[in-house]
């Protein structure tokens, strides 16, 4: 943001929360828009590329959908900016600053009102995560700041004492315990068992069962989010993939509650060790408040799948699912930057 | 108060050029008929006696007069041929695709329709009268735009002269071009001789050469050598090299053809101007400019001390300050 773009901005002030996801990048604003992009971010290959698409760059399911022409970009994987051997990957860090631009954009900010912004990162972001997530928001903001996104969607339902928060993204999931001050290190656990691990679960499902069948790993995320479950009793689940080019029906019920069913272990086993280190007077009392939040928790059934392992491991439990799993992130993210105090804001300018 | 008389005026009644403007291309239109061989007539109109009337009534009914004029003209021509300005109360007027033949008809229906304007003063009704001097290019020796001109301005004048309310055509195109070819003058020693017989009786200075000489033979033998070498001399002027004010003149035509050209170049790109104008704006418009919409609040809000946990969440607040501060610092 540029000193005069700041001198002119005398109409208001305009928060927002974002939430920087490996699959998809939600923002929840104070104007009361609330916008939702798949985290594509692709570039032309070539001349003829960008002059048939007549864009230097597509977001979101427009990226996905011409892929073949873009070199695409999900700047976040497993929840956290790609890095290579040498330091951080500049096309994924221009990937994410195009990415936030654009979310901001989507928020449709006026040109005369103060942006300020709340990023929820991964829970065990590093700091090199951080700082490269600052950059690419600082360019399209005027102050921001981040936060851990299971605590987010934990203030966004003011649900701040004695309680463990599940995040599911498609990179990670993230464990939060909130016991009425800042979760730190030693609260959180980030496990990279998100929708990303069901995919390839599922691959594996398909090609154990259905060796012949064809598919991608974007054929595989639409399936599943369409048909993800975990439950015993449901209708079976019919899809077309190509067989030697031939569209041919496969049922792949047990396949997709195999793959959904592999991520519940780690989570009840990242529960327990976050309850089995929290003071014991307190361990029920914890377990009977699981947040269940995230993209990832819209899986039919999980919560109950969840509720019976911890049944089954920890003696019992209880899992609350958010209402808005696309935006409890993003909606946790505005109330933060809403509470927070003017000289802060000033301060992180 | 009358509407002011544009300096020219077009179909689209908009005063973009001056008259120096108009006539460069009135120039380059006498060129475009040169070059595609079309007819092109250019006319000088003069309201009769328009500086007494201005003298007498005043320069609104003047201005009102030409203004009338103007409505006229544009009434009797085609859209698509009238290019005309104002030149000291007289109305320049270039028909393109009109030959001599076909403008005559025009003229008389521009005579019969001034006639019909009036104009009322102290309680009388005068009529108005037109003295129309006209030109064209299909004369070998209209040359360029500026004989035109001058044949038209002569044309009014000998319509003045002849009492008004007519239009006339002096044809007298060749005599303009020998005087800008730089034909000698009458002081030239060849030219001075030859014109002392110009129109005289050769008798007469046959008779007087024998006064001279004596003998009839020998009389005779000078005159006919004197109508030789008259010959001669009109045959040496009209192959005679051109004097250096005419090198000037050429280069002073070939400034002017350059001249003619950036003037050209420039219409087109203003009239480029013009449409990268209107596709700007037009473009402009498509375009929903999103002017964003305004949040909820105008200033900061910060937590509300009302909140039942409103110390917690200070302390919580001012934890991921603390932290992003932090962050700030180490990143530099």
């Amino acid at each position: 943001m540029t000193e005069k773009d700041e001198l002119q901005k005398d109409h208001g002030v305009l928060y927002l929360g974002i939430d920087l996801g490996t699959s998809r990048t939600s923002v929840s604003a104070s104007n009361g828009v609330r916008e939702t992009i798949e985290s594509f971010v692709g570039y032309p290959k070539d001349p003829v590329a960008r002059k048939l698409l007549k864009k230097d760059v597509l977001f979101g399911a427009e990226a996905r959908e011409k892929r073949l022409s873009l070199n695409l970009h999900r700047p976040l994987e497993h929840g956290v900016l790609k890095f290579n051997k040498d330091g951080e990957d500049s096309e994924s860090l221009r990937a994410a600053q195009d990415l936030v631009k654009e979310i901001v954009r989507l928020a449709r900010p006026r040109k005369d009102e103060l942006v300020y912004a709340v990023v929820g990162v991964p829970a065990q972001a590093s700091i090199n995560n951080k700082d490269a997530i600052l950059q690419a928001a600082r360019e399209s903001v005027d102050s921001v700041m981040l936060c851990s996104e299971p605590f987010s969607v934990a203030y966004g339902l003011d649900m701040l004492e004695d309680v463990l928060v599940i995040d599911i993204g498609a990179g990670t999931v993230d464990l939060c315990r909130m016991h009425g001050t800042m979760p730190e290190d030693a609260d959180q656990i980030t496990l990279t068992s998100g929708g990303d691990f069901v995919d390839d679960e599922l691959a594996k499902e398909i090609s154990k069962a259905y060796p012949e069948a064809q598919y991608t790993k974007q054929m595989l995320k639409a399936i599943k989010e369409r048909h993800s479950t975990v439950e015993d009793n449901v209708e079976r689940i019919m899809v077309d993939l190509p067989v030697k080019g031939k569209p041919t029906q496969h049922d792949i019920t047990e396949c997709m509650q195999n793959a959904c069913r592999r991520m519940v272990p780690p989570i009840v086993e990242g529960l327990g060790q976050l309850i089995a280190t929290f003071d014991p007077e307190f361990q029920d009392r914890l377990k009977n408040r699981v947040l269940l939040a995230g993209g990832g928790s819209q899986i039919r059934g999980l919560d109950s799948a969840i509720q019976a392992y911890m049944q089954e491991t920890l003696g019992g439990g209880k899992v609350i699912r958010t209402e808005e799993p696309m935006y409890g992130g993003s909606n946790g993210a505005l109330k933060i930057a809403h509470d927070m105090p003017e000289e802060y804001w000033e301060k992180l300018k | 108060m009358p509407d002011p008389i544009p300096s020219t005026f077009s179909r689209s009644g908009q005063s973009l050029f001056s008259v120096k403007e108009v006539r460069a291309l009135m120039n380059i239109e006498f060129e475009r008929a040169a070059r595609y061989n079309y007819p092109i007539c250019c006319l000088l109109i003069q309201i009769d006696r328009i500086a007494e009337i201005a003298t007498y009534h005043g320069q609104e009914v003047k201005s009102l007069i030409l203004g009338d004029l103007v409505e006229l003209v544009r009434g009797q021509t085609r859209a698509g041929d009238l290019l005309g300005c104002m030149v000291e109360d007289r109305l320049l007027v270039v028909l393109p695709h009109t030959s001599p033949r076909e403008v005559t008809f025009m003229l008389k229906r521009l005579l019969a329709g001034a006639r019909q304007m009036r104009f009322g003063s102290g309680g009388r009704t005068q009529a108005i009268t037109l003295s129309i001097g006209i030109s064209h290019n299909q004369h070998p020796e209209a040359r360029n735009f500026d004989v035109l001109e001058r044949v038209a301005e002569e044309g009014v004048a000998v319509a003045t002269a002849s009492g008004g309310d007519r239009f006339v055509e002096t044809e007298l195109y060749g005599l303009h071009e020998r005087k800008r070819e730089g034909m000698p003058a009458s002081g030239h020693p060849d030219y001075t001789r030859i014109a002392q017989y110009g129109g005289e009786d050769y008798r007469q200075r046959l008779i007087d050469l024998m006064s001279t000489d004596g003998s009839l033979e020998q009389a005779a033998g000078a005159l006919a050598e004197e109508i030789i070498a008259r010959a001669l001399a009109e045959t040496q002027s009209e192959q005679m090299p051109i004097p250096p004010s005419s090198i000037d003149a050429s280069k002073e035509e070939a400034y002017r053809r350059e001249i003619d050209n950036l003037h050209r170049r420039i219409a087109k790109l203003t009239q480029s101007l013009g449409l990268t104008e209107q596709e700007i704006a037009r473009l402009r418009n498509l375009k929903s400019v999103d002017e964003g919409v305004a949040s909820l609040y105008r200033e900061v809000q910060g937590l509300n001390p009302a909140d039942a946990r409103a110390e917690l969440k200070k302390d919580l607040m001012s934890a991921i300050f603390e932290a992003n501060l932090d962050l700030k610092r180490k990143s530099g």
